[in-house]
């Protein structure tokens, strides 16, 4: 995970955009809890640096 | 800036994080539709190269669960 | 083995500044084993080239592949057209393979995406630690198996020197004395008397004081080169 954290912030895409998050199999509410919080935390980053010159992906 | 709906790919672990979300589906529990997950036998089996390929088809965001 | 380590994204991404096609090459022999680059380090590296440069706002083409060997021409055919059709190669294999596609595609503009470090093993998950030096005169017998020329920092062949204290090196508390390692083994054998025995002056021209060097096999050159 640090590795391709690194990566991420030589390419220039950001380690931020990675997040690892440990879920066991009874911790539905957790899971949808998480995945809304990266949402907003990625919605705030703002769109990939690639996917703001392919508008229609 | 408020149009943009996050692309997110969650690779999650067979055992853990898919059946918790299979779970949060059950308990009705509402989680943000641009979320992809893709079922792993195990976080153990992800690669770099995986979440690369999910941000060079243009995932905004990558979450590891398991 | 040999053991290589990929350039940083920064310097890789300065080689391929004036080219538009690019084929990064891997090797499968050491440099997969030693994950600097195989067939996976090609694929993470040129997803990585293709979002960097994307980001840069610059179209470039990088294309895979990864032969067995670089370092034998036989090997390198099998890839020549994608050699040909290219306008860098950016070789993930050690200093001679980058060397064996130059010599076989005179054309060929090649890079080398990885620093060719040294010969040695993985003492661990993550630790790759240097164990021979070419030097063309082995001695392993005489030094209880650890080889003085390649881990003393002084290569001494009579040893250990003042500067190794409390099996340490002087020059690096991480790195042992080679020669303290040399003594626990001989000493763990009950071959102490070994200690005793003075090395005379080496002829070091057979390693690389002596210039580039050649090995010739009468028995297994081909007739026709015979009379060359």
């Amino acid at each position: 995970m640090a590795y391709t954290k690194e990566l991420l912030d030589q390419i220039g895409l950001g380690a931020d955009r990675l997040e690892m998050h440990f879920v066991s199999s009874a911790m539905g509410r957790e899971f949808a809890q998480l995945v809304t919080e990266m949402t907003g935390r990625i919605e705030e980053l703002g769109p990939s640096p690639l996917r703001e010159r392919e508008p229609d992906q | 800036m408020s149009d943009f709906e996050p692309q997110i790919v969650a690779f999650c672990c067979h055992y853990c994080a898919y059946a918790a979300a299979d779970l949060a589906g059950s308990l009705r529990v509402q989680y943000p539709p641009n979320v992809k997950v893709v079922r792993l036998p195990c976080t153990g089996k992800l690669d770099t190269m995986h979440v690369l390929k999910a941000f060079e088809k243009g995932a905004d965001g990558v979450m590891v669960a398991g | 083995m040999i053991i290589g380590e990929q350039k940083t994204l920064e310097e890789i991404k300065k080689l391929v500044a004036d080219h538009d096609r690019i084929l990064i090459l891997g090797c499968g022999t050491c440099v997969t084993v030693c994950f600097a680059g195989g067939e996976k380090e090609v694929g993470i590296l040129a997803s990585s080239l293709r979002m960097a440069t994307e980001i840069d706002n610059q179209e470039k083409v990088f294309d895979e592949a990864t032969v067995q060997r670089q370092c034998e021409w036989e090997f390198l055919d099998a890839v020549e057209e994608e050699i040909q059709s290219h306008d860098l190669v950016l070789s993930m294999a050690c200093g001679i393979g980058v060397q064996a596609i130059v010599e076989r595609f005179p054309e060929a503009r090649v890079a080398p995406a990885i620093n060719t470090t040294f010969l040695g093993l993985p003492e661990e998950h993550g630790l790759w630690t240097e164990r021979c030096a070419a030097c063309g005169e082995c001695i392993l017998h005489l030094t209880a198996g650890i080889c003085p020329i390649a881990r003393c920092a002084k290569s001494m062949l009579n040893g250990p020197c003042g500067g190794s204290q409390g099996g340490e090196c002087e020059i690096d508390p991480e790195v042992p004395c080679a020669w303290q390692l040399i003594y626990d083994r001989l000493k763990a054998q009950g071959r102490l008397d070994q200690m005793l025995e003075v090395m005379p002056a080496r002829d070091w021209s057979t390693g690389r004081d002596g210039g580039p060097r050649k090995l010739v096999r009468e028995d297994l050159r081909l007739q026709s080169q015979d009379h060359e």
